[in-house]
């Protein structure tokens, strides 16, 4: 049986989609047979994300509406072959579109897959609701800002109303060098705000944005070791996470701070 | 030293509970639901208030509860 994780957040522009797409490449990578579902009907970008946005033939609309397969509609990463992405569809057809219609996919794909990982639209509506009746885990997604924080602080309130096996936090574009200087809200305080364990921290790195610009992947940049860490965290139940201050500390990393300030 | 970050912690943390008092009324009225039906499995109550309120400081939950007669504790397992 596939476990069924939804990537949310309540504000939009966080990183889900580029969590997600990193999450499942990082599953994958070690073996696992692992699904991208984009939810995000109407505004989907996990298809270019992926870098696959030219092979969309059918998308989860097609599947619904009984226009094609599940199977036909799955596009194969060319990359990672245990990878496989089902679009969304780009044209607003959210009306027709149930949470139970989703379920009904995914419950599909289940025997198939080790991971399904859902990409949840930004906001608390329908879209979101929709996404998250279809799964049994959820990864709240969230950036150390006071606005990310308050709305991912709702999502977690309407959460709790889910019968969902568990719900960790995945904090995104921390800057080391900002937590050393005490100028962002540290991981630890952005956890006890929320109430909610922290399974990864993804640093903020130029790397990872540039690469999704072309629908690549890093093999080997500090975003890559967070992934990799989030992805055996998720899989082993273990709370490893990524150390986002290293490479500032020290003398050398007090000379990387203090030209990154300048910058 | 209160850091930028502290300012920014003690600021949310402002916030996060101010959104939860928007509607504390209703909060209450769904607890006092519950707590009538845990309640009436040891007393036949006459009346039940619940209120609730929160503050920077926490949360204070205050329940008065009148019964008109205590059910048997015979029958109930420790």
């Amino acid at each position: 049986m596939a476990r069924k994780i939804v990537l949310t957040s309540g504000k939009g522009g966080v990183g889900k989609t580029t969590i997600c797409a990193n999450l499942g490449v990082r599953l994958a990578n070690l073996g696992f047979r692992v699904a991208l579902v984009d939810v995000d009907i109407g505004l989907n970008n996990l298809d270019v994300i992926m870098g696959v946005e030219n092979k969309v033939v059918f998308d989860l609309s097609d599947v619904i509406m009984a226009r094609c397969r599940v199977k036909q509609a799955l596009i194969q990463d060319s990359r990672y072959p245990s990878l496989y992405v089902l679009p969304s569809a780009h044209t607003d057809v959210k009306a027709k579109i149930s949470g139970e219609n989703i379920k009904n996919v995914i419950d599909m794909m289940d025997p198939n897959f080790d991971y399904i990982l859902i990409d949840c639209p930004a906001g608390v509506d329908t879209g979101f609701h929709r996404a998250v009746f279809s799964a049994n885990e959820a990864l709240v997604v969230v950036t150390p800002h006071i606005s990310s924080i308050r709305d991912a602080d709702k999502v977690l309130s309407i959460l709790s109303s889910y019968n969902l096996f568990s719900t960790s936090l995945v904090v995104n574009r921390v800057r080391g060098d900002l937590l050393l200087n005490g100028e962002m809200i540290s991981v630890e305080k952005v956890s006890e705000l929320l109430g909610v364990k922290v399974i990864g921290v993804i640093p903020d790195d130029d790397e990872v944005s540039t690469l999704s610009s072309l629908g690549a992947f890093s093999l080997n940049s500090a975003g890559t070791r967070a992934f990799s860490l989030l992805a055996e965290n998720i899989h082993n139940g273990t709370r490893k996470v990524y150390d986002c201050t290293l490479k500032y500390r020290g003398f050398v990393g007090a000379l990387r701070r203090s030209i990154k300030k300048r910058v | 030293m209160f850091t930028i970050a502290d300012m920014g912690s003690k600021r949310l943390e402002k916030v996060l509970v101010k959104d939860k008092t928007e509607d504390p009324k209703k909060l209450a009225e769904i607890i006092k639901s519950d707590i009538y039906i845990l309640l009436q499995n040891y007393m036949e109550l006459k009346n039940l208030d619940v209120n609730f309120d929160v503050d920077i400081e926490g949360y204070t939950l205050n329940i008065k509860a009148e019964a008109k007669r205590i059910k048997t504790f015979g029958i109930l397992q420790n």
